[in-house]
């Protein structure tokens, strides 16, 4: 039932939050002059005009791996959690288990590592 | 507790973490220029009231006078809300956190593990801003922040857990109790490191401020931002930083525990040591390149905080404390 109150916290915390972050734009507002000339909304780009639009525009994000490997790690996290818990009520065996989990992952870092997979290029 | 109350206590944690947030970015703002400047040789500000301590007042001043500008071909809806989505989930820490033995909005079971998911959620208002704007430094810092966060996720989470399992649960306040005689900053120094160092690298701070790396990329994701909007990014900013600090403090030293004074100054003094650490960081180190950032994080946090976890449990099997 706790948790339901909560949940109406966060809500609520949100809410405020908003509302007092609104609150200090709006005076932002009414106390500055905006003057919109079409040279000064082109997007910033050192003086230049921009050449293509950035939606279209490419470029290489080469860490996607990382992102894969930030993935594996989050759900090994979240399996984690569970076994630090319940670890008053374990013998040997539930490290040893932990141990095993957290050395294929270990094992697969090591693999990345290995075969360049964490390097940026 | 009921509804009313549930709503009250919602809502004055959101105005006590705007306001301590606040504060804390006015006395910040000034003392960080003040020792960067005696740390280079330099004054810092001096004009603006006594020794420039009234600098920040004349920022805000500034800042209230700024025009507003949303660029060309910018997703309107997107540019306004993204302010909005990195300032509020940045103070979500004051939901949970307590400032003494009785002293919180929520008693919540879990708040560790709320303190280390709910304030990521900025990654969300980051990339909103970054596309949002139009503009290609815009995109590639965000695109960056996001890679940072996720890469900095995993050994403060892994070494936030060392944590949990020798204070047996992850409710803040019972962290907070269990080091009442010992800090478990003196029994676990490798997790220390590895939490601080990932917190400052999440709250975007200097020397790891590779999103916003004035000398490669502008400004940063929030290149294209004005006036108040671009101050709820600072203000954000700074929040999260504060509130790594906070929650640095109690779970590795000791929280509110101290003597004489009352619990919540304790707290707030420990909070504004590691503050001025970080300052100290910021000003002594060059800025790393990101692409060594981001390694460090995999080759040599993630292992360490991995082995760190299996020495804890090991040898609290073997000393027969906890288990």
């Amino acid at each position: 039932m706790d948790g339901i109150y909560f949940l109406i916290g966060i809500l609520v915390f949100i809410l405020t939050g908003t509302i007092l972050a609104a609150a200090l734009v709006a005076i932002g507002k009414a106390t500055s002059y905006t003057r919109n000339e079409p040279e000064k909304t082109i997007p910033y780009e050192c003086g230049e005009l921009p050449v293509v639009k950035t939606k279209n525009s490419k470029f290489s994000a080469n860490y996607y791996s990382y992102a894969l490997a930030f993935l594996i790690f989050d759900v090994e996290a979240a399996l984690l959690i569970p076994w630090v818990m319940s670890f008053k009520e374990q013998s040997l065996t539930g490290i040893l288990a932990a141990t095993a989990f957290l050395a294929i992952l270990v094992f697969g870092l090591l693999y990345a590592f290995l075969s360049g997979g964490l390097n940026w290029e | 507790m009921s509804v009313s109350e549930a709503l009250l206590r919602g809502s004055l944690a959101a105005l006590i973490g705007f306001t301590f947030v606040g504060i804390s970015l006015v006395i910040l703002n000034w003392f960080e220029r003040k020792m960067g400047g005696r740390i280079q040789s330099r004054y810092g500000p001096m004009h603006v009231g006594f020794h420039g301590i009234l600098q920040t007042f004349a920022d805000l001043l500034k800042l209230l006078q700024k025009e507003y500008i949303i660029p060309q071909g910018a997703n309107k809806l997107l540019f306004i809300a993204a302010p909005f989505m990195v300032m509020v989930p940045a103070i979500f820490v004051f939901l949970v956190i307590p400032f003494g033995p009785d002293l919180y909005a929520f008693r919540f079971e879990y708040s560790l593990l709320f303190i280390l998911s709910f304030p990521a959620l900025t990654s969300f208002g980051i990339l909103a801003a970054g596309w949002a704007s139009n503009s290609k430094y815009s995109l590639v810092a965000s695109l960056r922040t996001v890679g940072q966060m996720i890469s900095y996720e995993i050994p403060r989470l892994l070494s936030a857990l060392s944590i949990a399992l020798m204070a047996g649960s992850f409710a803040i306040d019972t962290i907070v109790e269990r080091q009442a005689y010992l800090w478990f900053v003196l029994l676990q120094p490798i997790a220390f490191l590895v939490f601080f160092f990932s917190s400052l690298a999440e709250a975007n701070r200097m020397p790891f401020d590779f999103t916003w790396a004035e000398s490669e990329l502008v400004s940063g994701f929030f290149t294209e931002y004005t006036g108040m909007r671009w101050a709820l990014f600072f203000l954000g900013e700074y929040g999260a930083l504060v509130a790594a600090c906070l929650v640095t403090a109690l779970i590795f030293f000791g929280g509110w525990y101290g003597p004489i004074l009352p619990s919540p100054i304790w707290l707030i003094v420990k909070a504004a040591l590691l503050l001025v650490f970080s300052l100290w960081i910021r000003w002594t180190w060059p800025r790393l390149r990101i692409d060594q950032w981001m390694r460090f994080s995999w080759k040599v946090l993630t292992p360490l905080s991995i082995a760190n976890l299996l020495l804890t449990a090991f040898l609290m099997h073997w000393l027969g404390v906890g288990a």
